[in-house]
């Protein structure tokens, strides 16, 4: 009897050994990879798609927010397709923390800033034997670097009044000094572009980054060499499976955003406008309430702009309205021109304003513009940024004690 | 015809022609001692052998084909204790034997688990083991699912489904839960299979799932037992940490050939809103109320049981459809199951128990959607602003489930003293989701065009187990019983699944027949678990019992080595009664002292840094991080302490009581990094945390009143749980979805966390600025309540006429009125709108879709009535959850029933043909009556379903409905 129990029991500890086997061998994950398997140069492409693909999240996404936070387009319960209260912060400047939307739109920033780095990062650790693609690999880890730290520099904020982002749980990066942070990569991209165009796309951003930093002749030396008439805009894309947030919630899609009634009557004024501000009259829930629905974005897969020849000379036309203001003029003329709309006789800082509204209506410019020429439409203390979120706020001590520990923003390789 | 066929199966099994003249046999009746009634289905069987009966409706058994000798012959019912008798058997005898057996009130024969592979009787397990005879209930009331026939009936236990939809997620609430992670849910096995308790729903809904026990078919239950923490569940070990809990389904019985029971119940009712929404709070009351239906209820269930020695059988078919209270909400389900056990020889018994369901379950659309019926009737003063009603109604959920439950498990015991088993079982779950949005009818954000959402889920789970036991006395006083196993466990899930859009006609809405693919995609996954245990229960003198076990458990968590890891286990019990001196009103006294450690794993990626997915877009399809891991992480260590005693005294009365302390280190606490870090695509596990439970439960129960024609059984369950997140390793607290619920130190888990309202700030011109805020965040409550408890009374009436009621309540537990958040923002709560008028504060960010109210004027500013209409509004002000968390405190009629046995009527009736033994009808009832000051329709909602951080959040989620069953039940 013992020597049963005995047997039965030494079988029990082979199973026992062979536990270890039995569970490590499972079969691997089919939709997802580890970090490390990347870092080949067969990846590189993947990895830009990617960071490509996070850009067009982000900046749709955030100039959405950005627009709406402008006088530029306005939420209101009588619109056909205001379902988000939420909504009424951004529209109000009063903006809660843990705002839903601001949450996500803080986070994708993030998003997109880490992995144009890890770009870089992990072409540093790789061999890669064609310099093509490492070039290119460059330009876009330094260029998407620089539209990130550009959208926090323009967009976010830690006060109302008070701009600019964080990285890695640094310390509060003001405006200025993010935007510095997004010129040295933007600096980068242009070294490693693949060619003339690229090089005056890049050239155009760094303009415009020097413009909002309130550096002119920097601004004005680099549109000089930015994009011009004739180049195609560098744009974000998408389609339905990452899609114009425009489309989904201020369009077609669904209405809860419309365009301020000044643009019906810029049309009114001047028909040939609606080339170009593309707004559409609809009802609201009240069944009287004229509302104007933009279609600049009429389908989800609709691109947005970045930066355009057209936003180029409205740089330069602005850089040059006090020191050349008939080349300043002839600038606006000329961009007006491609839609087939007649010559301003004259131009002044006023009518610079509006054909910049008019030409980079829901590009995301109108919030700057209001800050840099004191056209705030909304009471004192609220918000002309959005704000960081909770997450951030809660879980970053070096935005309230920038002295605990390392709060520096991390080294730029 | 069919009862006929059946006795002549079973007297198939039992007939041995060959041994009739070499054997005799025994027979005789079994009554209940007090009542002097006949006891139905009491085991009577000679021991050491196969040979048994059960007793038949009148209380007789007959055991034929008896070898000559003398035996024990022992009877043994549930709810009484055993009796044995020496009887001697000669050739061609029938021994006549007759039984009078005594109420056992604390169940102490009982054989219950106390540990994996170890059973013991009641009066000598060392933990506290809760055992739920599930039949007993299933006779008095019909119940949807397995959270009904639970809940208010097991001391430490609570079940909470988190809507009114049949076949709702529901949460087990165990004691303190446990640990931090996971799901605070207790393992569950059925038939020793371990299954799957996952919530699915493909396809969202708004928040609500569907459990996916919701499969089962209470009826087949035989009983449930809960070992409810570390301390008795040591044994099971990784993810035993929230309790264990077996289900047993029913098996046959021996039975003499006229004895094989077939079962018919036939249950008509109907659900229907308990509570009606008022005007005084919802301006859409009445739209809000038009919504309900009274949904149909009608289920058909038979079962046929019986067996010979060598084979014994239960077969089971039940079919239920209910409609819930609200359209596009129901339920379908067809149950199958046979258990067989097969025991060629002494030494040898299979047993196959197998199940196998179709289920259909339609869910609504709800909670936290714009789409949702309720969102569209308790939002905005005028109904369906959100969502055409239309196009609310028009769309269908479906959720087709089928699954098959199955295990082969052998016992074989050589020698005398010891045992070997093993076992195989499967659960096998394949469900289809389906959704469509038809065509022509509009969906906000979306063409006419329709769309259609499929997927395929597979989820299958096996386990193999195999364990020895030995029995030994090293001394004449001194059992003990070694016993050593191992389990193995194979988990995958493959699923895939589409949506596409714009059809051209509704006619053909197949998934090829669209234009556009939205997007489609597949899962999966590969789990491996592994035990390996070892116990030793060591008894002296029946009086003083000790146990000790070890498990050692591995798993498969990819990206660094599997986590292997021991769990000790110790308890001892002590037997008062035993003492000669020990008073004598006391038929069972037990002390017990018990300790043990579980564990919890880490997720399945969750040691892997960085997880990448692939993601298509517009320019390409390229990389997005996934997830996001910590290669340091480890499983979370529950530990247990448990001591208390079981009491049974002046014959009717038993007492448990059961005080616990729970700890879990190293606990995993997943938390989202800052989004300037970048690797925010989930949240990050860490082993920072560590939390304590601590709880009271006790369970009276009597029968103080016993006789033939009069019954009264008494039932009262009280238990008291707290629980506290000591330490999070310095990371930040971590938030639900709505801000609102934490994990924090010095906080209970799931704490309500948030910035309080103090009242009301004014400008210089006495004009209402916004509400006075708390500088910083402060406790409002927790929405698991600290007490939980039951009272149940059964009472029989002449004879035969039952009556039984269940109340349960819950205390020191708060629940946050979403509903109204959402009401106030949209202008649809009258008091609000009054004061926004007052304050003159329409269409502004405060009150952006109020409009003035008639006959109210504005107040001026400075005066006391506008600071206190400010006030008041400022405690209203929806943009602060804190002004909506409330006491939801209940004391709820549970269950009521009443029935009638005719058994004593049909003999009368049907003197020639007693083909119907017994027939039960029933009227029952669930949710019949609450009393709680919470102001929504129910506190028992939680809009996310139940398995999410979100805890005791009502946001417009469908309140469980009021329902009323009547049933007939036919004994053949």
């Amino acid at each position: 009897m013992k020597r049963k129990v005995a047997v039965a029991i030494l079988f029990m500890l082979v199973l026992c050994v062979a536990c270890s086997d039995f569970v490590e061998n499972v079969d691997p994950l089919i939709d997802k990879i580890e970090d490390d398997q990347l870092n080949d140069e067969s990846q590189l492409d993947f990895l830009i798609n990617g960071v490509m693909a996070n850009f067009a999240v982000s900046h749709g996404d955030i100039i959405l927010l950005a627009d709406g936070l402008s006088d530029q387009i306005f939420f209101n319960t009588n619109i056909p397709g205001a379902i988000l209260p939420k909504f009424f912060q951004i529209e109000h400047g009063t903006i809660q923390f843990d705002n839903s939307d601001v949450t996500v739109v803080f986070r994708v920033a993030g998003e997109l800033r880490f992995q144009a780095d890890d770009l870089l990062r992990r072409l540093n650790e790789i061999e890669v034997t064609d310099p093509e693609l490492a070039r290119k690999t460059r330009h876009n880890g330094y260029l998407f670097g620089g539209i990130a730290r550009y959208l926090y520099a323009t967009y976010f904020g830690l006060n109302p009044a008070e701009g600019g982002g964080v990285e890695e749980n640094s310390r509060f990066i003001p405006s200025d000094e993010m935007y510095d942070r997004a010129l040295d990569r933007f600096a980068n991209a242009l070294d490693h572009a693949g060619d003339e165009q690229e090089r005056r796309m890049v050239s155009s951003l760094i303009a415009r980054t020097y413009l909002y930093q309130g550096d002119a002749a920097n601004a004005l030396s680099f549109a000089q060499s930015g994009l011009a008439q004739g180049d195609p805009p560098f744009r974000a894309l998408y389609d339905n499976r990452i899609s114009n947030s425009f489309f989904h919630q201020a369009g077609r899609g669904l209405m809860q955003w419309a365009a301020a009634n000044r643009f019906s009557d810029y049309i009114l004024a001047d028909s040939s406008d609606a080339a170009r501000i593309q707004i559409e009259e609809t009802t609201g829930r009240d069944g009287t309430t004229i509302f104007w629905r933009q279609f600049k974005y009429a389908t989800e897969d609709a691109p947005i702009n970045v930066i355009s020849w057209q936003e180029n000379e409205l740089m330069l036309a602005e850089l040059e309205l006090d020191s050349a203001p008939a080349s300043a003029l002839a600038r606006i003329n000329e961009v007006r021109a491609s839609h087939g709309i007649g010559p301003l006789a004259v131009l002044d800082l006023t009518a610079l304003i509006q054909e910049r509204e008019k030409e980079l209506f829901l590009e995301g410019a109108r919030l700057v513009d209001q800050r840099r020429f004191g056209l705030w439409h909304l009471g004192a203390g609220t918000w002309q940024y959005l704000p960081f979120s909770a997450e951030e706020r809660n879980n970053n001590p070096c935005l309230t004690d920038p002295s605990s520990g390392d709060c520096e923003p991390p080294p730029l390789r | 015809m069919l009862h006929t066929l059946f006795i002549s199966f079973a007297l198939l099994l039992i007939y041995d022609p060959s041994s009739a003249t070499t054997t005799g046999s025994t027979a005789g009746q079994v009554i209940d001692a007090r009542t002097t009634e006949p006891l139905t289905g009491v085991n009577v069987y000679l021991k050491g052998t196969s040979l048994g009966a059960a007793s038949t409706s009148d209380g007789t058994f007959l055991i034929p084909n008896v070898p000559p000798g003398t035996y024990q012959m022992v009877a043994s019912h549930v709810g009484f204790h055993t009796e044995e008798m020496t009887v001697r058997i000669a050739v061609g005898d029938v021994v006549n034997v007759n039984f009078s057996l005594q109420e056992d009130i604390y169940h102490s024969e009982e054989i219950v688990v106390v540990g994996i592979a170890s059973k013991t009787s009641r009066a000598m397990a060392p933990v506290a083991v809760s055992r739920l005879s599930a039949s007993e209930y299933t006779e008095k009331n019909t119940y949807q699912g397995l959270n009904e026939l639970v809940n208010g009936k097991i001391a430490g236990v609570a079940v909470r489904s988190s809507s009114g939809n049949p076949g709702s997620g529901f949460r087990f609430m165990v004691r303190s839960g446990g640990g931090l992670n996971g799901d605070e849910q207790p393992v569950i096995y059925i038939d020793g299979v371990r299954i799957n308790n996952d919530e699915v729903g493909p396809w969202g809904v708004g928040g609500q799932r569907i459990s996916i026990l919701a499969d089962l078919n209470p009826e087949d239950i035989e009983n449930i037992e809960v070992l409810k923490g570390p301390a008795g569940g040591a044994s099971y070990g990784t993810n035993g940490s929230n309790g264990v809990v077996l289900i047993t389904t029913k098996k046959g019985k021996i039975t003499s050939e006229s004895a094989a029971g077939i079962n018919y119940k036939f249950t008509t009712g109907w659900n229907t809103q308990a509570e009606k929404y008022s005007t005084d709070d919802y301006l859409s009351a009445d739209a809000a109320n038009a919504i309900f239906r009274d949904g149909r209820i009608w289920q058909n269930s038979v079962s046929v049981a019986g067996g010979s020695n060598l084979l014994r059988y239960f077969v089971s078919l039940e079919s239920r459809e209910e409609e819930g209270i609200t359209h596009n909400n129901q339920l379908n389900r067809k149950n199958f199951r046979t258990n067989l056990d097969v025991t060629p020889n002494e030494k040898l018994t299979f047993t196959v128990n197998l199940g196998y369901t179709l289920n259909d379950i339609q869910r609504p659309l709800n909670d936290f959607l714009i789409w949702g019926q309720l969102p569209n009737v308790l939002g905005f003063a005028r109904p369906y602003v959100f969502l055409d009603s239309l196009s609310i109604y028009g769309f269908e959920d479906s959720n087709k489930s089928n699954r098959i439950l199955a295990s082969l498990s052998a016992e074989y015991a050589p020698f005398k003293n010891f045992a070997m088993r093993i076992g195989f079982g499967i659960d096998d779950h394949d469900l289809r989701g389906d959704q469509t949005f038809p065509v022509n009818l509009t969906y906000t954000g979306t063409n006419d065009l329709g769309a259609r959402n499929a997927d395929n889920v597979r989820r299958k789970q096996n386990t193999y187990n195999w364990d020895l036991r030995y029995t030994y006395n090293p001394l004449s006083d001194l059992e003990i019983t070694s016993i050593a196993g191992a389990q193995f466990f194979d988990r995958r899930l493959d699923d895939t699944f589409i949506r596409v859009y714009g059809f051209e006609t509704e006619l053909v809405t197949n998934i090829g027949a669209a234009q556009e693919l939205a997007f489609a995609n597949e899962d999966f996954f590969h789990r491996r678990e592994a035990g390996f245990f070892t116990q030793h229960a060591l008894a002296f003198r029946d009086q003083y019992f000790l146990t000790l076990n070890l498990r050692r458990d591995y798993a498969s968590v990819i990206g660094i080595d599997a986590p292997d890891i021991y769990y000790p286990g110790a308890n001892f019990a002590w037997r008062f009664d035993k003492y000669p001196y020990f008073p004598g009103n006391f038929d069972l006294m037990k002390f017990r002292l018990a300790y043990g450690e579980t564990g919890v794993l880490p997720d399945l990626l969750a040691g892997i840094p960085l997880l990448y997915r692939a993601r298509s877009s517009a320019f390409g399809v390229g990389a997005f991080l996934s997830n996001i891991g910590n290669s340091e992480i480890e499983p979370e260590r529950v530990k247990e302490f448990e001591v208390g005693f079981d009491a049974e005294f002046l014959r009717n009365w038993a007492l448990e009581f059961t005080y616990y302390r729970q700890k879990a280190q190293n606990s995993i606490v997943a938390s989202r990094n800052s989004p300037s870090t970048g690797r925010t695509a989930s949240p990050v596990p860490f082993n920072i945390g560590e939390v304590k439970g601590w709880g009271v439960e006790t369970q009276l129960q009597g029968t103080p009143i016993r006789s033939r024609n009069l019954q009264l059984g008494l039932a009262l369950i009280n238990n008291y749980q707290d629980n506290e997140v000591v330490d999070l390793g310095g990371a930040q607290p971590i938030f639900d979805n709505f801000g609102a619920n934490v994990i924090k130190e010095g906080l209970a888990k799931h704490e309500f966390f948030l910035t309080p309202v103090l009242g009301a700030e004014f400008d210089a011109d006495g004009l209402y600025s916004g509400p006075k805020l708390g500088d910083e965040r402060v406790a409002f409550g927790n929405p698991v309540p600290n007490y939980t408890g039951s009272f149940s009374i059964n009472l029989r009436v002449i004879k035969n006429l039952n009556f039984y009621l269940l109340t349960d309540w819950a205390t020191g537990h708060k629940v946050m009125n979403q509903s109204n958040t959402f009401a106030y923002q949209l202008g649809n709560n009258p008091r609000f709108n009054t004061l926004v008028t007052q304050l003159g504060l329409n269409q502004t960010g405060l009150a952006p879709f109020s409009s003035p109210v008639e006959g109210v004027e504005p107040l001026t500013p400075g005066t006391a009535e506008y600071q206190a209409a400010a006030k008041e509004f400022a405690r209203l002000d929806w943009r602060f959850l804190s002004n909506f968390v409330e006491p939801a405190d209940f004391f709820k009629l549970r269950e009521l029933s009443l029935s009638y046995s005719f058994k004593d009527w049909l003999p009368k009736l049907f003197s020639r043909n007693r083909a119907v033994k017994d027939l039960v009808i029933t009227f029952s009832a669930l949710n019949l009556w609450t009393a709680t000051k919470y102001s929504g329709p129910d506190s028992e909602v939680n809009v996310f379903s139940a398995r999410s951080l979100t805890r005791g959040h009502d946001l417009a989620t469908l309140q469980h409905p009021r329902v009323y069953n009547l049933s007939f039940a036919f004994s053949l």
